[in-house]
Formats: C-alpha cells, structure tokens, sequence
C-alpha cells in the first residue's frame, strides 16, 4: 500500500486533470474548488461491513415505510410512536404529497447515510440524507484513478472492487422507470455545489442530463426537446434540484430551475421522480430520534445500528438534562445542514451558553442535542507526516428491486486538528472507503 | 422498465458543443498566430503588434510590445487572450461532460491549468506553452476516437472550421487554405439538416471562389466574416 500512498500528489493531479471540484459561495461569489484526496483508505473488514450492511438496509427499508405511512394513513402517529407536531412542524413534510404514491412505493432510492465510528470500534448514525444526498462521484472516480495509479496495492489487497456505482443506480432508474422513456438527471446547473456529481453520474449511466428548460410537460408527460425540437418521453428523472423549486406551479413559484406542472404527472405517475418528494420529513434531525423506534414499529426488529445518543428537548427529561449538561454536549439546529448550525456547548464562553439556553428554551422543537462521541481518528497526510484527524462515512444505500449497500463509501475528514466538522464546504478532505473481501 | 437509450441533444448543448469547437480552435490558432507575430517582432519594430490588433478588430489597449505579449495571453479581461479562450471552452466543455466524456474533457482541464501556471509565473516565453497546442491537438483526437454520435461530433467540428476560416480569413491567408476548410465544414453539414442559413450559404459560395477571394478588400473581408458567423443556426 505504500506506493499508493505516495502517489497522492499523482492522484490529485490526475483529479485536477478529470476536472473533479466542488462548487462554494462565500461572500457571494461562486468559487471551483478541488476536493483534497487523502490516499491513505479507511479500512473497513469484511464481517464489520456484514454488520454495517445488514444495519443499513434494515434502517433505510424502515425510513421507507415511514414515509409512505406518513403520507397515507399515518399510523405511526395514531399510535403514539412518533408525535404528530414533529411530522407537520417539520420543513422536509409535504401536505402536497399527501396520498401520492411513487412507482414501486420507494421514497428514498439514494439514501446517505453518514456515520462515525467511536474509539471501541462501535458505529453510530450521524444522520440520514433521504433527499439529494451527493458524494458517490468522489471516491467512484478515485478509486478508478488509483487502481491505475497503483495496481499492485489491489493485486496484493483483497478489496472488493467499487466500481460498480454506476450501475446500481442505472438498475434502480431502471426498476422505477414508469414508461421505458428516457433515464434523465436533472441539473440545477454548473454553478450547483455538486455540479461535478451530476455529470460524472450522467456519463457513468448513460442518462441524459437536463439543464432548467430542457424538460416540459405535454399531455401530462415529461418530454425532453432536442435540437430538432423532437420530443423524447421521459420515464424517470433523478432530481438533483431540492423539493421547493422542482415545479413552480406547485410550490416556489419564482423557480427557474424546475419543471412547470411537473406534480400533475407525477401525481399520476406518469413519471419517476429519484428520490421522491416530501423525504425531508425523514431525515429531519428531530425525526432522527424515533428511527430506532421506526425500526421497531414497520420491522418488528431491534435496530442493529445505533443512534448517537441524542436528546430532544421536547421531552421534559431531555429538556432539563440539555440545560443541566449544556457545556458537555453538540447542540444542533434541525433545520441547518452541511455542518452548519452545529456547536459544541465545550467551545462556548458563559455569555453565548446562556444564550443558547436562551434559544432552547424559546424554541425547544428546533433544536436536538447530542453527547460528543470520542470519534476514532485516521491517519491522513500532512504533508510527508502521518497525522491523525475525525473522520465519518457516508454509506449510499440504493433501494430498487431489493435494497442494497455500495461496498464503498465517502469518508470524509476534518484537516482541522481540533476540528469535528468533516464537511466538504468547510474544508475537509476524502478517502477511499476500502470494504475487504475477506 | 428499463429506459429507452436517449441520445437527443438539446438546442442549448448543441449551441455549446458549437461554441466548444469554435473556442478550443480559436486558442489553437492563436498560439500559432501569436508564436509567428512573436517571431516577426524579434526583427521588427515595436509597433508591429498594432497589426495584430487590427486584424481582430480589437482596440489597442496595451502601451507597449511586453504588455502586448503579456496580455494577449493571459490577460482574462481581453477576449482574444489565450486564457479567455481557454475559460470559455472550458465553460462549454465542463457542462458537456456526459456528451464528450471524461477523457476528452480532460485536455480542456490540462489546457487551463497549463494556462493558469504559466500566467502565474508570469512567463513570456510562448514556447513554454507547446504543451497546450498538444493537448489540444489530443482534445480533437479523443473526439474523434472517443465521441460515437455524429451528430456531437459534427457540431463541435462545424464550431471548429467556422473558427478556423474567421481567423485564417482575417489573417489574410490563401484561398487553397479557406477553400479546403469550406468544404470540410460543408460536409459536416450533410447530414445535419437546417444547421445553415441557406441564403447567407449562397452568398459565402458567390464569396469563396477562387476569383472572388480578396482579403486585402476591406468591404469584401468584413463582408465575408459576417457572413461565416452567422451562417450556423444555432
């Protein structure tokens, strides 16, 4: 592994040279940044990744039935499992979506699911991305680089090989496809963060890739116009434009970006939408809670995965224990993402704790709390030295015919020392996600 | 179900592999134009660049032989730079990823970053720029090695001939030169149906012939190059 590891300059380069960034707005420019590759892997075992798979599969067919319940007869709610004010007051619930339901009733076809692994080897889920989670293109075009870059490190591991993201995703456009018309990935455009994603993931599975104004809606179907204005029908789209601006006829109405009427012909599936509208209601942070308990409830089975303990001020114990323990545990907004609106109550003077106690106790639906798990750090390159950062997994899980885990992943790592933010848009760097065969 | 194969293009991406073609080419010609105007300096006045100017209809904006040469190849605020070139390919290709694939993509990304060094370290030398004219020359041969659908293939080459007989015309090169690159770029039209404006067609084939071509004709030259560029409908 070492002449891998020391082809990490090469390897940047040859990311650099496949144009392999991504997007950030500070202060209001929009700037093309690369995505710093660690070539050191993480490292997962074969009967880790058993468990990890298994636990993955079991929570993300548990966060499906739960979004169809909650959009048709809500019995999870009737039986007290769940609070209702925590489904309605939720900005991911949809009442548009009410009754509606998606080809093969899958709601979240790519479901990124970010966990860290504690010092004892134990894993933990961070959070559940149910609605446009990206990140896959990374180490799918790393780990074709470094194959190239260093052959003999995979001819001397047994790492399976990852290769196959692509066509994971095609066989699932290909299961929800409503009509056999086109497979289409829908691009807010260049200036999207994950623009690079979009159109990696396009090339990889043949689909086309749709800009704002190339679909419209005729006869209640979705065509794509070609140069000759020929209309090409269209069987499923994987949006990658968030719920509010996917048709302005529906829900914001100064969006470009969507596709006018396009909830008409979904409402009458006549086409598939990847992933389906309204997950936001699932992978709420306060939502996050009850998941063990969702697991319970549709599986009738004990969550193999755990949730980093986490307290919800809405409930009177929580709520005096996150006052009471305030400085010891990461509050954090339910309604922020991408590493922000995350603080930890250790780095905080008097002055702001009793501000944020202030919050909490004005707005105790908004936040949730955490205790700060003692992340187990990997090794990345500083330079020529070896040091040791936080680091967390996300694991895409593509739900199709049957339910199945990418034997990979996007480790992703903090370059800060004292850092436990990971993400990308903060400065954080990637690795390979290594799942052995044996 | 599985999905129907798609390989429509939309209007907007064939007016982008269009203008891919057009910019890739245009840095390609500059770097030869601008590596025989360096040449020419050596021996010749200081204001032998106003020439180049002129022939871009680009108003002088740099005071002096150096800042000349500085500009027109990394000057990102002058169109006709090397570097604007290249950005403006590079913004056609990035969003043409799935159309002409990674590999080719990849020469437009090296040609930048190239750029980008060399304006950095602020070089004049333009033979340090040879590696440009070579991905470049590598960009053309993944399309053709790479790229499958014609159609792609022809509208990025239209882009490039357009581009190719705009700045040859300009530069007052031979009629055997224009009329091999003309004919080329009607080829590729034949299988592209209402790609021309037929009429400004007929005028550019009663300007291109071998008796009518006269490039030292200010009228006729101008009249030409509004002509070439507008006779793709895109």
């Amino acid at each position: 592994m070492d002449k891998l590891i020391e082809s990490r300059d090469t390897v940047n380069r040859w990311l650099e040279r496949f144009g392999v960034r991504f997007g950030i707005y500070k202060n209001g420019t929009f700037k093309e940044q690369l995505f710093p590759f660690d070539s050191i892997p993480r490292i997962i075992p074969a009967q880790d990744w058993a468990v990890l798979e298994k636990g993955l599969i079991q929570r993300v067919n548990a966060l499906n039935k739960f979004l169809f319940d909650i959009y048709h007869d809500k019995n999870i709610i009737r039986d007290g499992i769940v609070p209702a004010e925590f489904v309605y007051s939720s900005k991911g619930y949809m009442p548009e979506c009410e009754g509606i339901t998606p080809p093969q009733q899958i709601y979240s076809h790519i479901s990124g699911i970010d966990l860290v692994q504690a010092k004892d080897g134990s894993w933990y889920i961070l959070e559940d991305n149910l609605r446009i989670p990206s990140g896959a293109s990374y180490p799918m075009i790393a780990r074709t680089i470094t194959r190239k870059v260093s052959p003999e490190t995979f001819r001397e591991n047994d790492v399976v090989d990852s290769r196959n993201y692509s066509e994971l995703l095609k066989a699932m456009m290909d299961h929800v496809n409503v009509n056999g018309g086109a497979n289409v990935i829908l691009t807010p455009g260049r200036y999207n963060s994950a623009f690079f994603e979009h159109s990696y993931l396009a090339e990889k599975t043949g689909a086309l890739l749709a800009f704002p104004g190339d679909l419209t809606v005729e006869n209640d179907q979705v065509v794509y116009r070609d140069m000759y204005n020929e209309r090409h029908l269209v069987g499923c789209i994987y949006r990658r434009v968030s719920d509010e601006y996917l048709d302005p006829m529906t829900f914001e109405p100064s969006s470009l970006l969507g596709v006018p009427n396009l909830m008409q012909v979904y409402r009458k599936g006549n086409v598939a939408l990847v992933n389906a509208l309204g997950n936001g209601v699932a992978d709420d942070k306060g939502i996050y809670y009850f998941v063990p308990k969702m697991i319970e409830y549709y599986l009738g089975e004990q969550p193999i995965l755990h949730n980093a303990p986490t307290y919800l001020p809405y409930y009177a114990e929580d709520y005096r224990y996150i006052l009471d323990h305030l400085e010891k545990l990461v509050i954090k907004d339910v309604s922020e993402a991408g590493g922000y609106g995350v603080v930890f109550g250790r780095d905080l003077t008097p002055e702001k704790l009793a501000e944020l106690k202030q919050l909490i106790v004005d707005e105790p639906r908004r936040w949730i709390a955490q205790e700060v798990i003692d992340f187990k750090d990997l090794e990345i390159l500083e330079g020529s030295e070896r040091v040791e950062r936080k680091a967390d997994l996300r694991a895409f899980v593509i739900s199709g015919a049957t339910t199945e885990v990418w034997r990979s992943g996007l480790t992703r790592f903090s370059r800060n020392p004292d850092s436990f933010v990971v993400n990308s848009s903060q400065g954080g760097g990637f690795k390979d996600t290594w799942v052995l065969k044996n | 179900m599985t999905a129907t194969i798609c390989n429509a293009i939309s209007a907007t991406k064939a007016n982008r592999l269009y203008w891919l073609g057009r910019y890739a080419e245009r840095v390609y010609l500059s770097l030869h134009l601008l590596r025989k105007s360096y040449d020419n300096m050596i021996d010749g006045g200081d204001l032998q660049y106003l020439d180049y100017y002129k022939r871009l209809d680009a108003s002088s904006v740099y005071p002096d032989k150096m800042s000349f040469m500085q500009g027109f190849m990394y000057d990102e605020k002058n169109p006709n730079s090397l570097l604007a070139g290249m950005e403006r390919a590079n913004d056609n290709a990035i969003v043409l990823r799935e159309e002409i694939m990674s590999e080719t993509l990849s020469y437009i990304q090296l040609s930048l970053v190239r750029l980008k060094e060399a304006a950095a370290a602020g070089t004049t030398n333009i033979t340090d720029l040879q590696c440009v004219t070579d991905y470049l020359l590598a960009f053309w041969g993944s399309v053709d090695e790479r790229i499958f659908d014609d159609d792609i293939r022809h509208l990025m080459r239209i882009g490039r001939l357009v581009e190719n007989i705009d700045l040859h015309v300009r530069f007052d090169y031979p009629f055997f030169r224009i009329e091999e690159t003309y004919a080329g770029l009607k080829r590729c039209a034949e299988d592209m149906d209402g790609i021309f404006d037929t009429m400004i067609l007929a005028h550019v084939d009663e300007l291109l012939t071998e008796e009518t071509y006269a490039p030292d004709d200010m009228e006729y030259k101008c009249m030409l190059l509004k002509y070439i560029n507008h006779l793709v409908l895109l």
